[in-house]
């Protein structure tokens, strides 16, 4: 059947292309809205524009040039996995110990824009007495606060998991803002040797929208984190493929969720082989990958995407970051790091009071490290081996 | 709650998270892949043409360059030429694409041609292939691939692009006669929502004709036209905007579609062209940027934003406005009107007119190319192409009532005309206060006001009936009935009985009107009295050579 592009009038771009004329005949046309008004039918929802302009200046406040996130939000559990390599106890007095010699290393915010914390550290003050929060404040460090719930196994999947805490969370974020966080995160994850199932992508990427919107709404700048783990056997081109999967769904549901783009920040892994895969890749490899991936999936107007270092050695890490930041990109790229920026720290302490100013050290060392990869400018040369050994556990939960 | 690792099997050194005993005991699990096998494979494409589609969406997307589109259909075309009194058939239509691209140094400015079928396969008058034109100008070939829009049903009256049955013949064909990318336009309207159903339609749709396209070796140009119609604001556009192009590129990435290999073709974010308040270029690009950036990946090469009914000169200066600093992706145009405007009123038709045409081909597309640099001043552009293109729509209403013998000496000519359906630019509204003005000179000078009205125009053409000036109206049989009487005389631009924004009849009836149009007769200017206040420029003679209709006497706010 022929059909003819028909522009109503010389003026007219909008040409329908009708069929017989049995179309035309029913012309129940709906009487157009009309032209001096203003109304219209259908409106989009409007965010409550409250803390949008503050998002966009926490957000690119903590994607500037040179620094990047400590991510200290480690569970009272996990952080006691931390201690307990060091042969220290898991109570709140060793929890604060470590934290406090973390947030007051002297110098710190110069490599440091952000640092994730715990709830309970949030709430907690050094021995002097000083709020966590006013102590990241003066070293000009916006304090995070994890949010999420943990993982939790997902029915109906290949036995993967989801991540909970959207209950509350409206009124746990506003209590956060309050207390002086700015950010918040939520890490959840995939797993490709499991599938990953539709049904996982799905809610991980839904979930994380959902979280999003609702931490905008409480003034805090989400941090968007599914994390493909890196347990598995598969190549660099799987990670990619599942990888591209993951972040056109969760972009998709941001934008439904009407998040503002610029308010965000990314916490992506790396697109590597899996653990188990016998072919590694190169830091130049693992860049062109993960550059590949952002290019196609992340909008320009998302200010920051500060990479999890997921089990990779620390040195690994900070290779891989410095091999993205070779040529300009259109968002900041940077770190989220935790092991990769404490385990030097932790192996240096040791739990030791005369041992705190070295581990501050020992961090600056790794801050500054990452920082120089953040602007294209590291070179391994010089590091110790203990910051090139690998931090892989298998089915590692955080 | 902890979750502990556990090994799947005595010989595996894989482990699975997993929960509580509990969700031990559950333990369906699935068998997992030995090494090397995946239990669920992502549909792997045909990577043939990977390579050579990101090379043809660079070449297209290089610096001060952009498309030409001259893809009109046969009938389209014919409106074009029928504009400037030729006949629609093939011969004018190879004369008039022939013209265009046998222009001399068009690739200079000009990396890409969209065609329509039938020019992709003719030839020009001295045998040469259409195709081979193009290749010697290094000018990369296109073609139009989609088959119109039809009524989208369970949908505000909306509309759908047809086009996917056969299409992976179709390009296949397409490439073997030497087109290297495809074009497929669909439409949003915002005045009828949109949609919920017909912003997917159009997204989907989309990205099962780009992967198809991939599939085949054409780079496939994204275009879900956001119809300008409508009285809603920029801000309006944009969100809806947002919205369109955040499904679009999604449906894309479920499609397995190249992102480097694509170009999209979006409308610019402007207010709707019935809305009161125009905005400026900066406004324009602002709200378009801020668009872009948050939909678009930096991975696509190249933006070729159409027209869509603008002035040329708007058309340029907004593009401009867009590439005062760096974009992550080329940003340049894909015009058709907005380059084809001043060519068509240079040639004619007559064969000694074609190198004045095709100069005036180079001089838009050059100055779109000092655009894409964000280079271009406004200084200078002649008249001819600031006109909206619905301003010569109205201009041959007044022709065609002096021909009936109307002493137009005292003309003034007002608009304020679109409707949803028929999207009409480069006219404002009327508002009360320039009313006041106007009736008071209308009174005076026993003036005659002419206008299409639609309901708001209506209105104001019987405030000015009121004030016992000659009103001249065109319109509609709707419309007319919403004018009390006092009308001095109606042109009815449509058949009897059909609603007012019929499309079909409407472009008989516009032709019928420019058909019976004589270049030679004209208006004769208003007497320098002083007392023509400038609402507009004044009427000017058409002079006798036939060169462009002159800007009739515009009333702006």
């Amino acid at each position: 059947m022929a059909m003819m592009a028909v522009s109503s009038g010389m003026a007219l771009k909008s040409s329908v292309c009708v069929g017989k004329s049995d179309f035309m005949g029913k012309t129940a046309l709906r009487q157009s809205a009309a032209p001096s008004s203003s109304k219209t039918n259908v409106s989009f929802t409007i965010k409550a524009a409250g803390y949008d302009d503050e998002l966009v200046k926490t957000a690119k406040s903590i994607a500037s040039p040179g620094r990047g996130i400590l991510a200290m939000d480690e569970s009272n559990a996990t952080c006691g996995l931390r201690l307990a390599s060091i042969g220290l106890e898991n109570t709140e007095a060793n929890r604060q110990a470590y934290r406090q010699l973390l947030v007051q290393t002297p110098g710190l915010g110069e490599y440091i824009s952000g640092a994730i914390l715990f709830e309970e550290t949030l709430y907690q003050s050094t021995t002097d007495g000083k709020k966590m929060v006013d102590v990241l404040v003066d070293q000009k460090i916006v304090p995070g606060i994890k949010v999420d719930k943990g993982l939790v196994p997902l029915a109906g999947s290949n036995n993967e998991s989801w991540c909970q805490g959207l209950d509350g969370l409206s009124s746990r974020t506003a209590a956060y803002y309050k207390q002086g966080a700015r950010f918040a995160k939520w890490r959840t994850v995939i797993s490709i040797p499991n599938g990953p199932s539709e049904l996982a992508v799905q809610e991980a990427a839904w979930g994380l929208a959902r979280y999003a919107a609702i931490s905008q709404d409480s003034g805090l700048v989400p941090i968007v984190e599914p994390e493909i783990l890196l347990d598995g056997e598969h190549g660099i081109d799987r990670t990619l493929e599942i990888a591209s999967k993951v972040w056109a769904a969760t972009f998709h549901y941001l934008a439904q969720n009407n998040v503002l783009f610029e308010g965000i920040l990314l916490k992506p892994s790396m697109v590597t082989p899996g653990a188990g895969c016998k072919e590694r890749a190169t830091p130049e490899e693992v860049a062109k990958y993960t550059l590949n991936l952002l290019r196609r999936r992340v909008p320009p107007a998302v200010p920051g995407i500060m990479f999890l270092s997921g089990g990779q050695s620390e040195v690994e890490a900070t290779l891989n970051l410095n091999a993205m930041n070779q040529s300009p990109n259109p968002w900041h790229v940077s770190f989220s790091y935790a092991r990769a920026l404490q385990n030097s720290v932790l192996k240096t302490w040791k739990g030791q009071p005369e041992n705190v100013e070295a581990a501050q050290k020992a961090l600056l060392i790794r801050a500054k490290a990452n920082s120089l990869a953040q602007l294209g400018k590291y070179s391994a040369e010089g590091e110790a081996e203990e910051a090139k050994k690998g931090m892989f556990v298998e089915g590692y939960t955080y | 709650m902890s979750i502990m690792a556990m090994p799947l099997n005595a010989a595996s050194n894989r482990t699975v998270a997993v929960g509580k005993p509990s969700f031990m005991g559950k333990s369906v699990m699935r068998k997992s892949a030995t090494a090397g096998r995946q239990s669920v494979r992502f549909a792997v494409r045909a990577a043939g043409y990977e390579a050579e589609l990101v090379k043809t969406a660079k070449t297209i997307a290089s610096p001060g360059r952009g498309i030409l589109a001259i893809d009109e259909s046969s009938a389209t075309c014919g409106l074009r030429l029928s504009s400037i009194g030729l006949e629609n058939n093939e011969p004018n239509r190879q004369l008039y694409r022939q013209l265009l691209l046998e222009t001399p140094g068009l690739g200079e400015y000009i990396s890409g041609a969209i065609l329509f079928e039938e020019t992709l396969y003719q030839s020009t008058t001295a045998g040469k292939k259409m195709v081979d034109v193009l290749a010697e100008q290094k000018i990369v070939a296109g073609i139009k691939v989609d088959k119109g829009l039809v009524p989208l049903p369970g949908s505000n009256n909306e509309s759908w692009c047809q086009g996917l049955d056969g299409l992976a013949s179709r390009t296949a064909a397409y490439y073997k006669q030497g087109a290297r990318f495809a074009k497929w336009r669909t439409v949003v309207s915002i005045p009828n929502g949109p949609s919920e159903l017909a912003v997917q339609e159009a997204a989907w749709g989309l990205a099962r004709y780009a992967a198809i396209c991939q599939d085949n070796g054409l780079v496939p140009i994204v275009e879900p036209e956001v119809l300008l119609d409508g009285a809603h604001s920029i801000e309006r556009t944009q969100a809806v905007a947002e919205k369109v192009w955040a499904t679009t590129m999604f449906h894309l990435a479920q499609n397995h579609v190249l992102f480097e290999g694509i170009l999209l073709k979006p409308s610019m974010v402007t207010p709707g062209n019935e809305h009161g308040q125009k905005a400026t270029p900066e406004q324009i690009a602002s709200a378009t940027l801020a668009m872009l950036r948050r939909t678009v990946p930096p991975a696509v090469p190249g933006i070729m934003f159409l027209s869509g009914g603008q002035s040329e000169v708007e058309a340029t200066l907004n593009l401009n406005a867009m590439n005062q600093s760096p974009n992550p992706w080329h940003v340049s145009f894909s015009y058709a009107r907005a380059l084809q405007n001043s060519v068509l009123k240079a040639w004619q038709g007559r064969p000694e007119n074609v190198e004045a045409a095709q100069k005036a081909l180079l001089i838009r597309a050059k100055a779109n190319s000092l655009a894409q640099l964000g280079l271009y001043s406004a200084e200078g552009e002649a008249e001819e192409a600031k006109k909206g293109i619905g301003t010569r729509a109205f201009w041959a209403l007044i022709r065609n009532a002096k021909k009936k013998g109307r002493n137009t000496t005292r003309w003034k000519l007002a608009g304020a005309f679109g409707s949803p359906r028929r999207r009409v630019t480069g006219c404002t509204c009327i508002t009360s206060a320039s009313l006041c003005r106007f009736g008071e000179e209308f009174e005076q000078n026993r003036s005659v006001l002419l206008c299409i009205p639609l309901d708001s125009t209506a209105t104001i053409a019987q405030q000015l009936i009121d004030t016992k000036s000659e009103v001249l109206c065109g319109g509609s049989d709707r419309t007319k009935h919403r004018l009390r009487d006092g009308v001095t005389e109606y042109v009815n631009l449509f058949p009897r009985n059909t609603s007012h924004s019929d499309p079909i009849n409407a472009t008989k009836t516009c032709r019928d009107v420019t058909q019976d149009f004589d270049l030679k007769t004209c208006l004769t200017p208003p007497p320098t009295s002083g007392r023509s206040t400038v609402l507009g420029s004044p009427i000017v003679t058409a002079t006798a050579t036939a060169t462009a209709d002159r800007q009739p006497y515009l009333v702006s706010r």
